[in-house]
């Protein structure tokens, strides 16, 4: 995979790296696209975000 | 048990079992399948066994065990368009959950509205408001979405069991989960970071 990634890809690629470990070279092209992309690097910050707010939720139950 | 002289009208397990034959054929007729009809015919012995006193001797035994069987065939027909009604519906979501995905992006792959940062989201971490906000988000996601969501992302289930246990392939199980993490990410940046975004201008 020598091809950049667009937007699209990328975001694919940061979802489904929750279900599988994904390739050497699908990793460099992630990387090379969240250098580029702060659109991108957003969505993967709050992708991760919502990990850790969903692990919290699981913790303490639901609110209130 | 059996040797016990029976008084006149109570059937003994063997009278009631001499109509097994009958009500197969019965059953099978109305559900062609022959498995389904063999289990329903069982299924129909048992709550008569269990139900013995109830048989008043007035009609006969065959016609109130057939009473018995038509009832529980109803129940089966009625669990299995349950069933079907239930396997439709991923289908649907299947599809509108591949749409939500490229809706978020244009024709050339790039983000429609561009993703903003958010501000300080740990503070929202700390705040019980935060997670209503969160369930509430969780609440909108179509129902299978939601289940196959919960089970991934809050219970920590491994992907396999849950498409097993929701019936769904696993690709279309990863569709599923990709479309309830990024309608809870625009859930959560349109009712809780809205601010955060708004102040561009």
């Amino acid at each position: 995979m020598t091809d950049e990634l667009n937007c699209k890809e990328a975001t694919r690629l940061l979802l489904e790296a929750e279900e599988r470990s994904l390739s050497a070279a699908e990793l460099a092209a992630l990387d090379y696209h969240l250098a580029e992309c702060l659109c991108c690097r957003n969505m993967k910050a709050q992708f991760s975000f919502l990990k850790r707010a969903l692990d919290r939720y699981a913790k303490a139950g639901p609110p209130g | 048990m059996n040797d016990r002289p029976a008084p006149a009208h109570a059937p003994t397990f063997a009278d009631v079992e001499s109509h097994r034959d009958y009500l197969i054929r019965y059953a099978r007729a109305q559900l062609r399948d022959t498995a389904q009809a063999e289990e329903v015919v069982q299924e129909a012995l048992l709550a008569a066994l269990e139900g013995l006193k109830g048989f008043s001797g007035k009609s006969a035994l065959r016609t109130w065990l057939t009473a018995i069987l038509r009832f529980k065939i109803i129940d089966l027909q009625r669990e299995l368009s349950a069933e079907r009604a239930q396997r439709l519906v991923p289908q649907d979501e299947i599809e509108s959950a591949e749409s939500f995905f490229d809706d978020l992006f244009s024709l050339d792959g790039h983000r429609v509205t561009p993703t903003e940062a958010w501000q300080q989201p740990d503070k929202a971490l700390e705040e019980k408001a935060f997670f209503a906000a969160l369930e509430k988000c969780m609440d909108r996601l179509p129902p299978t979405t939601g289940r196959v969501f919960f089970k991934r992302d809050v219970l920590g289930h491994d992907t396999e069991t849950i498409c097993k246990e929701e019936g769904i392939t696993p690709s279309n199980c990863w569709v599923m989960l990709h479309r309830a993490r990024l309608g809870l990410r625009e859930c959560l940046n349109q009712t809780w970071f809205a601010g955060s975004e708004g102040d561009r201008s």
